[in-house]
């Protein structure tokens, strides 16, 4: 807790250092839309958030009243940087682009806070690129309709297209090997003249761009039309969310290391001690991270005297912060024992469950999304034959104990050990 | 390579490395009109066959003049052809063709190719690039500071670099796209009155103002045309790159004497010494300047430093650089700094004076003059070498909308440095202020945690930097401030921190002004290793400065990522905390606990063979390997075939030029190497230098090193010297040659291969050449190849299994934990396999070392 206290404090330090800093530059991180032609009219707090769909690049839908004002703004909690137009009386038209000027001022006069305008009440497409400084204005753009089945087809697909199987009716998902090529969706096992192209937003844009942005499909029956570009060869994870209709794409990552938290776990939901609560990658295997130890329903209550909360279930997380992406199961509750389908974030946040106390081992496959559990039995994680000369086998053998970093104990006190007796590893509360 | 063809090879990179100083030095921003092709409102400028300016302006008004990114536009015209239809114009290069429809903006919104593309090969495939268009694969630069770091926090705010595994990147110089720190690029005007550049609106602030670099996997010459067109990275003076004492305290003037006193009394080699900002009446009680000043300050606490310029006299009599932290942004006071008010005041005329306090604004010319003249020309006079610009305030003008005080900083210090003090070379320390920085080294990176994952974030983050040519980083060895008391002085981490910064631009422990933080090293238990760690910095320093020359004269950064050499190679970007030190170096720092025991660190070899200096082995590329390294051994290997100078041990001060010096060679494969020499501080040493050039033939088992005679266009302080001549991985020779003569007092140590070979000294016009005879054609030891043997832990069997290619004379397993407790050793002898049981073994990780032999391996496996 200690740790994590003084890592909130630096962050929330060099955060707020950072907005002192940035206290009058233009911001690519965020934009609102504020005016009385907006939903939301001039409450700049309540203002409609744009969608990032690049760096700096910001998206709405909505209507706009006619004749009515409105403008941009870098942040919604001070009216200090304006995004306006460069002419006054600016009325804008459909199909068309126009420059924009930053304005960072508390008191902005009049002759600089120009707004802008539209002759017709209805619902646009504004895209705002403040790189260029500049805002394009069309028709609503509405979302393609996506067809029950994706294949990924295209030069870097060695083969047939590739189906991505639908999750639990939640996300159609798949990690498919690419070459350097093109990739493209489509809806048919095969081209054919009927078949219709799913492609990104921006054209031949590497397969791998979008994250921490709005990235939705284009549908398009035009073969000719660029899809996405893969330069770097490799497995790539698709995710195609159902109900928001949005994608990523990411390149199959390996883990060095991955967090097992939960209030079944020996440390519950202390992630950030890593005595026995860390997934390694299976040396044979770096898609496959491996953790094996002790779970057990409502372990002891923190020393406080609070229980743990969800005693029995767990989740994990692939870095040090509830902030980081998350493996956890489609379904409440899923059971620990047995092989399970993990979704990467997204959806709501649940976990595995266990029904009994005992020694588990734990295999996430980041490749294919399973996590596999197997019990182990209550009595500690049972040993092979050995032929190792230096370990006495036989359970007359004088215990030997190891802390928890492995360390060798020759007088052990209170606390948690593992407890090596012949050929038979356990872990003991002394 | 045959010798001859070597060294005309040499002499045509000498030419072209002057070649390009020389030019460099006649920037132009105006292009060749041959290069420029215009199409109404857009302006084409084919700069090189991989890169073409893009302007457009609504209003035809096009920019000629330099701006804060590009200083260059006057290239050779490379080969280009245009052809036009009545929709489209098209400009064809040998690397690119641009297509662009003639009477719209090139930029859509949202980014398309409709009105503009630039296609190119890459990989097989053609690759096309629009205006605006994301790149996710891009290599990154670098960002303003590391203030705040935890861990690899700031990797998110890595601003875009210069290359991209996308084959393509651009500098998007328009006015309207900001830099992270809100800030803009403007234009640059001659100011006579000051002597140099100051800024200007660009003449349309909302045109289109892009350079496309379409240079494939050719990283070195993106970054190479960068500094053509950008500038080139000065050369800093040479004492920066000896070693820096700084730590955050209320120092005295006895403080500082002490502290000098007890480097010479612990042989502590060291050039430069920082004075915080307690130099200055800062307001606090601590340094006795209770109610005087604050953050910002000029002048002397004299009740600390009573005589400022006696102690800078004796700081420059014992041998060092001094260096003052300043905080401008608060103007200058009245009460902290009268005298210096008063003086300001009455040259502005009362300007910026809002009663008490004369406003920051280097904004303006006006008050630049009077602030130099008055506050930094007299601190200058006092001794004062350089400064430290320690700007944390607001990151863009008030005043003027768009300029970054970062970057301005920056420019203007610089560059009156460059013109009030012309005898010396400029340099100032200070942070990142975007895409044009590389003119103004060096950097500071700011205040980041004391803990090993924020060490782990800087060899990625120091190699990373060259990808924007801001390649001199300094970073605070040890950590700034700290988040876990456990490693406030944590001996391992703070050894390992200054072994890092050994092999990184700038060797400067730091720290924050916290009395439970301590950097004087020889406080340390661990002091032996970290001095050691110091004076092979010292050791290094030929090679280093031959290397920060190589980057004026290249743009290659002196730590430099592997992808630069290894492009086609995953591995090089997959380990991202490996990178090479200048040309011949591949280093992989230390950058996690080992515990009780031995740290172990998975490397990464490419391709090629490269000597172990801390292990004395030869590994044979390309191969992965996990390698075990004792507190006071630090992994970095010598290319085989390289040759390398590097100073004899007597050397603790960087700016004597001695008369012996040591060359290290790795025998067994070709190679060239040079030394480069200066007067160490002049300005002029684009044009006043000296280069001596080294070759490494090896024939019918042969090694021959060649000194070649010095090339100097100026006169130098050494013009004999005596030299050492190391050649490691090589089997004791029958006999050594020096200029085709057998020499005694050679020596050959077995441990580490080595052959040693003193040539007494020699005129540097003369050629040496050193020849070490082998009796059998195959004189070199044997290369471990990482990939011949194998070993693998099956984790269902919870078996060890080795496997070697033939069999060997005796093997031993050892098996760790992670505190290197060992758990199991096990002997073999004249095995092909070895295959052992550990399942008796508790669940955990584990280092399981086999040594085989010449061959080791390290495997960490978890049960």
């Amino acid at each position: 807790m200690k740790n994590l206290i003084i890592t909130a404090i630096v962050a929330a330090a060099s955060a707020l250092q950072a907005m002192a800093g940035m206290s009058n530059s233009i911001e690519y991180t965020q934009l609102y839309i504020v005016g009385s032609a907006t939903p939301k009219g001039w409450d700049l707090a309540n203002a409609d958030a744009m969608s990032p769909i690049a760096y700096g690049v910001f998206e709405w839908t909505g209507e706009l009243k006619a004749n009515e004002e409105f403008k941009f703004m870098n942040c919604n909690y001070a009216w200090n940087k304006h995004i306006v137009a460069t002419e006054p009386g600016l009325y804008l038209e459909c199909g068309n682009v126009y420059p924009l000027n930053f304005e960072a001022s508390w008191s902005l006069s009049d002759d600089r806070d120009l707004k802008m305008r539209v002759r017709t009440t209805t619902t646009y497409t504004l895209v705002v690129d403040l790189n260029s400084m500049q805002v394009s204005v069309n028709p609503a753009a509405t979302l393609a309709e996506w067809p029950a089945s994706f294949y990924v087809a295209g030069s870097a697909v060695a083969g047939d297209p590739v189906e991505l199987r639908d999750y639990y009716g939640v996300e159609l998902r798949g990690c498919i090997d690419l070459q350097c090529g093109d990739v493209k969706l489509i809806d048919t096992p095969t081209l054919t003249a009927s078949t219709t192209y799913y492609l990104p937003r921006f054209a031949d844009v590497d397969i791998t761009f979008g994250e921490g942005y709005v990235n939705r499909l284009c549908a398009t029956a035009d073969a000719s039309t660029m899809g996405w570009s893969v330069l770097v060869p490799g497995a790539y994870q698709f995710y195609l969310d159902k109900a928001s209709r949005t994608y990523t794409i990411t390149r199959l990552k390996h883990y060095p290391v991955l967090y097992l938290v939960g209030g079944c776990c020996e440390r519950r939901w202390n992630y950030w001690d890593e005595s026995n609560c860390r997934f390694f990658p299976d040396p044979l295997n770096p898609d496959v991270m491996v953790w094996e130890g002790e779970l057990r329903i409502g372990w002891e209550s923190y020393p406080d005297g609070s229980p743990a909360e969800e005693p029995n279930r767990f989740k994990i997380l692939t870095a040090q912060s509830w902030f980081s992406p998350t493996f956890h199961p489609y379904v409440a509750d899923a059971p620990a024992i047995g092989a399970t389908d993990a979704r990467i974030s997204g959806g709501d946040d649940l976990k595995w469950s266990i029904d009994r106390d005992g020694f588990y081992r734990l295999e996430l496959n980041t490749r294919t999304g399973v996590l596999t559990g197997t019990y182990l039995g209550n009595e500690g994680v049972p040993a092979r034959p050995t032929g190792i000369d230096e370990v006495t086998s036989g359970q007359t053998a004088a215990p030997v104990y190891f802390d928890l970093q492995g360390r060798r104990i020759d007088n052990p006190s209170r606390g948690i050990y593992i407890k090596l007796q012949g050929n038979r590893a356990t872990k003991v509360a002394l | 390579m045959k010798p001859c063809t070597l060294l005309f090879a040499r002499g045509i990179a000498a030419m072209l490395c002057l070649a390009a100083s020389l030019t460099a030095w006649a920037d132009s921003p105006v292009a060749n009109p041959e290069a420029v092709v215009t199409a109404g409102n857009a302006r084409f400028t084919v700069l090189t066959p991989e890169m073409i300016r893009i302007e457009y302006s609504t209003s035809a008004t096009f920019e000629d003049r330099a701006t804060f990114v590009i200083q260059n536009r006057d290239l050779e015209v490379p080969q280009f052809s245009t052809t036009e239809d009545a929709d489209f114009l098209y400009i064809t290069t040998s690397a690119l063709s641009l297509k662009y429809r003639k009477g719209t903006d090139p930029r859509t919104v949202p980014a398309s190719p409709a009105n503009l593309s630039i296609t190119m090969a890459h990989r097989g495939l053609n690759v096309v690039w629009y205006p605006g268009k994301p790149d996710p694969l891009n290599l990154k630069g670098t960002c303003r500071t590391l203030d705040g770091c935890n861990a690899d926090s700031k990797r998110g705010e890595l601003e875009n670099g210069l290359v991209s595994r996308s084959g393509w990147a651009v500098i998007d110089d328009s006015w309207t796209a900001s830099r992270p720190d809100g800030s803009r690029s403007f234009a640059l005007e001659h100011n006579s009155d000051l002597g140099y550049d100051w800024w200007a609106p660009r003449h349309d602030a909302h045109a289109m103002d892009t350079y496309f670099m379409g240079y494939g996997s050719d990283y070195k010459r993106a970054i190479f045309d960068f500094t053509r067109v950008a500038g080139k990275i000065p050369l800093p003076p040479d004492y920066v790159f000896g070693y820096w004492y700084s730590k955050y305290a209320s120092y005295s003037a006895d403080d500082y004497r002490q502290i000098m006193a007890e480097l010479k009394q612990n042989d502590v080699p060291s050039n430069v010494m920082i004075l915080d900002m307690d130099w200055h009446w800062n307001g606090s009680a601590e340094s006795l300047s209770e109610g005087i000043g604050g953050w910002t300050g000029w002048s002397w606490n004299t009740n600390l430093i009573p005589d400022p310029s006696g102690l800078l006299s004796d700081i420059h009599s014992r041998g060092f650089r001094a260096a003052l932290n300043l905080h401008p942004a608060d103007g200058v006071n009245r009460y902290e700094s009268a005298d210096y008010y008063n003086a300001m005041n009455s040259d502005l005329n009362g300007k910026y004076n809002d009663g008490d306090n004369i406003a920051w604004r280097l904004d303006y010319p006006d008050f630049t003059k009077s602030f130099f003249n008055r506050i930094i020309r007299d601190h200058e006079s006092e001794g004062v070498d350089f400064w430290w610009l320690d700007w944390q305030q607001y990151l863009v003008s008030y005043c003027t909308p768009g300029l970054g005080e970062t970057f301005w900083c920056n420019h203007v210090f610089f560059n009156d440095m460059k013109v009030n003090r012309p005898s010396r070379r400029p340099v100032i320390f200070h942070r990142w202020g975007g895409l044009g920085s590389h003119r103004y080294q060096i950097g500071f990176s700011g205040d980041a945690s004391i803990n090993f994952p924020t060490l782990n974030f800087q060899p990625y983050f120091t190699a990373t930097a060259s990808n924007v040519g801001y390649t001199y980083w300094g970073h605070d060895l040890g950590g700034h401030m700290f988040t876990d008391e456990a490693t406030v002085n944590d001996k391992e981490l703070v050894l390992r921190w200054i072994q890092f910064g050994v092999f990184s631009p700038i060797l400067r422990t730091h720290a924050t002004k916290d009395d439970r933080i301590e950097r004087r090293i020889w406080k340390f238990p661990n002091f032996t290793a970290m001095r050691d760690a110091v004076k092979l910095r010292y050791a290094l320093f030929p090679y280093i400065y031959t290397m920060a020359r190589h980057t004026f004269d290249t743009g290659l950064g002196l730590c430099r990522p592997l992808y630069y050499e290894y492009p086609d190679c995953e591995e090089a970007y997959q380990f991202e905390n490996e990178y090479f030190f200048g040309n011949d170096i591949l280093v992989a720092p230390i950058t996690e606990p080992a515990g009780t025991g031995k740290a172990v660190k998975k490397i990464w070899f490419p391709e090629g063979s490269w000597w172990s200096v801390a292990t004395n082995e030869l590994i044979e590329g390309p191969c992965t390997i996990d390698m075990e390294f004792a507190d006071n051994e630090i992994p970095y290997f010598f290319k085989q075939g390289s040759v390398i100078p590097f100073n004899p041990a007597s050397v603790s001060d960087v700016t004597v030029h001695p008369d012996a010096l040591i060359l290290n060679v790795v025998a067994g494969a070709a190679g060239t190497g040079s030394l480069y020499e200066d007067a160490g501080d002049n300005s002029d040493y684009a044009t006043a230098f000296g280069t001596t050039a080294f070759t490494h033939t090896v024939a019918g088992g042969n090694d021959v090193i060649t000194i070649e005679p010095r090339h100097s266009t100026t006169s130098l302080d050494v013009n004999s010297r005596a030299w050492t001549i190391k050649v490691f991985a090589g089997s004791r020779p029958s006999a050594v040659e020096v200029n085709g003569s057998a020499i005694e007092g050679w020596t050959y140590d077995e441990l580490s291969s080595c052959t040693t070979v003193p040539v007494s000294t020699t005129n540097c016009n003369s050629a040496i050449t050193v020849t070490l005879v082998q009796s059998s054609p195959t004189g070199h030891v044997g290369a471990i190849d990482g990939c011949r043997h194998s070993v693998i832990y099956d984790s269902v069997t919870a078996t060890l299994n080795a496997r070697f290619s033939e069999p060997v004379g005796s093997a031993i397993l050892s098996v760790r934990n992670l505190a290197g407790m060992e758990m199991l050793t096990r002997s073999y002898t004249g095995v092909t396999e070895i295959a052992e049981d550990l399942s008796n073994l508790a669940p955990a990780v584990y280092v399981c070392t086999v040594k085989a032999d010449s061959f080791t391996n390290i495997t960490k496996i978890c049960k």
